[in-house]
């Protein structure tokens, strides 16, 4: 799946491989490990299926690329302040949200 | 100083048009390079590897460009020494335009029309690119040896490809029908042997491939079911001989924290003709050839992992103790950032068909031999 159902480009955002709450997204809702998810990236890239994920830092700066990009989709660890302009389409407790994002 | 804490995961998607940032460009571009090291004993590989070569390297770029949400094109480029069986000449390796026919959250298929990647195994469609490997070098399963890649490599024509999506499991199919495309003289050498040294125009045609691949959430098992089926014709003042080759796979794959275990097991079925006018002679024959690998993996951490294969193959199924060969590997790979991977591999080898031709003409091939590889590859 490479755009939402109204034609907008979905653009994702994760943090680094090592990041503990990478992990702990890779396992809860995703059902693998970074590695994994990484192999299936790179077949993507290279054999142009899709693009890669936009890599940032810290879940702060996940969750503002998320807010002000149409389209984003990423992942944070607590509720901040303000969350006006984001859906929050799953959660622990709530873990039906598709898994599988496709490029 | 309080730890933060990751009990929760949030998934969120952004809703307003973009103040601060572009959303996702539409062009993306991607590229690598490797270089490898190899010494050997007995037997050459990739260059004059029993006195030390370097002779093996690979290089790629490519990109992506979302045209539409249902148009995008992709294409790459690639150039690859090893040894006298790839010169290092830029070549495209995949060119295509794809369209996707229809998409939903569940499923979609799509189209993609000029040069695309065969998919067969699970590592033929990437398989020059270093970070996509298992391994700095393939098992036989991918005839690596047999200068056969420009045949089985990728294919112009067009490509279909779906997927469905369920909760417990997901399935993709991928399905090629190429046209027909000369073959290069270094090629037919390769597969025809001393045929070769006489003239004449080489073709392979109609090949087709497919792929159907299964797998439950996150990888932890996954298989797939690979088919490929083409004609070699060979024509010459002299001779022609029709090669029907027909290869199917079935691979599989589990994915824990720790380990991995790949196993993939392919037969290559050959129908031959050879036509000799002058000497009033038709000859044909089947031959049938297997080949099968099973590898662990075991990631120490994030950045080490150390890997053992057993990899075996019969050249002809009649003829099994004359034609049969093994290699057996113990690799380490290193990645300390994600865009640079080290690694380095030990193999064993018993048998001649590992080993390739070209790089030992006007030697015989010993019928054992060790292969030290070391290889360091940076992406962007």
């Amino acid at each position: 799946m490479k755009t939402w159902p109204d034609g907008t480009p979905i653009t994702v955002f994760v943090l680094p491989d090592t990041h503990p709450l990478h992990l702990r997204f890779c396992t809860l809702y995703l059902k693998t490990f970074p590695y994994v998810l990484k192999r299936q990236w790179n077949h993507l890239i290279f054999t142009g299926s899709g693009v890669r994920p936009i890599e940032v830092s810290t879940t702060y700066n996940l969750f503002e690329r998320v807010r002000a990009t149409p389209g984003a989709i990423g992942y944070i660890n607590r509720l901040p302040g303000n969350t006006s302009d984001v859906k929050f389409v799953g959660t622990e407790a709530n873990s039906e949200t598709k898994r599988t994002i496709r490029f | 100083m309080k730890k933060p804490s990751y009990r929760l995961a949030l998934m969120l998607a952004g809703l307003l048009s973009g103040n601060g940032f572009a959303e996702q460009q539409p062009l993306s571009l991607h590229g690598f390079v490797s270089q490898g090291y190899l010494y050997s004993k007995n037997n050459d590989i990739f260059g004059d590897s029993t006195d030390g070569s370097w002779e093996y390297h690979e290089a790629g770029a490519g990109g992506h460009y979302r045209l539409s949400s249902r148009i995008s094109f992709s294409g790459q480029w690639f150039a690859r020494d090893a040894g006298r069986g790839d010169n290092g000449s830029v070549r495209t390796d995949y060119l295509y335009a794809d369209l996707l026919l229809s998409q939903g959250t569940d499923s979609g298929t799509g189209l993609r029309f000029g040069r695309v990647r065969n998919h067969f195994g699970f590592y033929n469609s990437t398989r020059d690119v270093f970070f996509t490997r298992p391994s700095i070098l393939l098992p036989q399963f991918y005839l690596e040896s047999f200068g056969v890649r420009e045949l089985f490599f990728s294919s112009d024509g067009a490509q279909l490809h779906s997927y469905w999506d369920e909760k417990d499991y997901y399935l993709n199919f991928t399905g090629t029908f190429g046209k027909n495309k000369e073959v290069g003289s270094d090629t037919v050498a390769n597969i025809l042997g001393s045929a070769a040294t006489l003239a004449g125009d080489a073709e392979l045609q109609s090949p087709i491939s497919a792929q159907l691949s299964a797998g439950l959430p996150g990888d932890r098992w996954k298989t797939a079911l690979s088919y490929f089926n083409a004609a070699l014709t060979f024509d010459s003042t002299s001779v022609l001989a029709n090669l029907d080759v027909t290869l199917t796979a079935l691979s599989l794959q589990y994915n824990g924290r720790k380990t991995s275990v790949t196993a993939e097991y392919s037969l290559t079925s050959i129908n031959s003709t050879f036509i000799a006018p002058a000497f009033n002679l038709v000859a044909t024959g089947n031959t049938k050839s297997e080949a099968a690998y099973l590898q662990m993996d075991y990631r120490i951490d994030e950045q080490f992992t150390v890997y053992g294969r057993f990899d075996h193959r019969l050249g002809d199924r009649e003829q099994p103790n004359r034609t049969d060969s093994s290699v057996a590997t113990l690799g380490s790979r290193w990645q300390p950032h994600p865009q640079w991977l080290f690694a380095a591999e030990l193999h064993g080898i018993r048998g001649t068909t590992p080993i390739p031709i070209i790089d030992n003409r006007g030697s015989e091939i010993a019928e054992r031999s060790e292969h030290f590889i070391i290889m360091a590859g940076y992406r962007f």
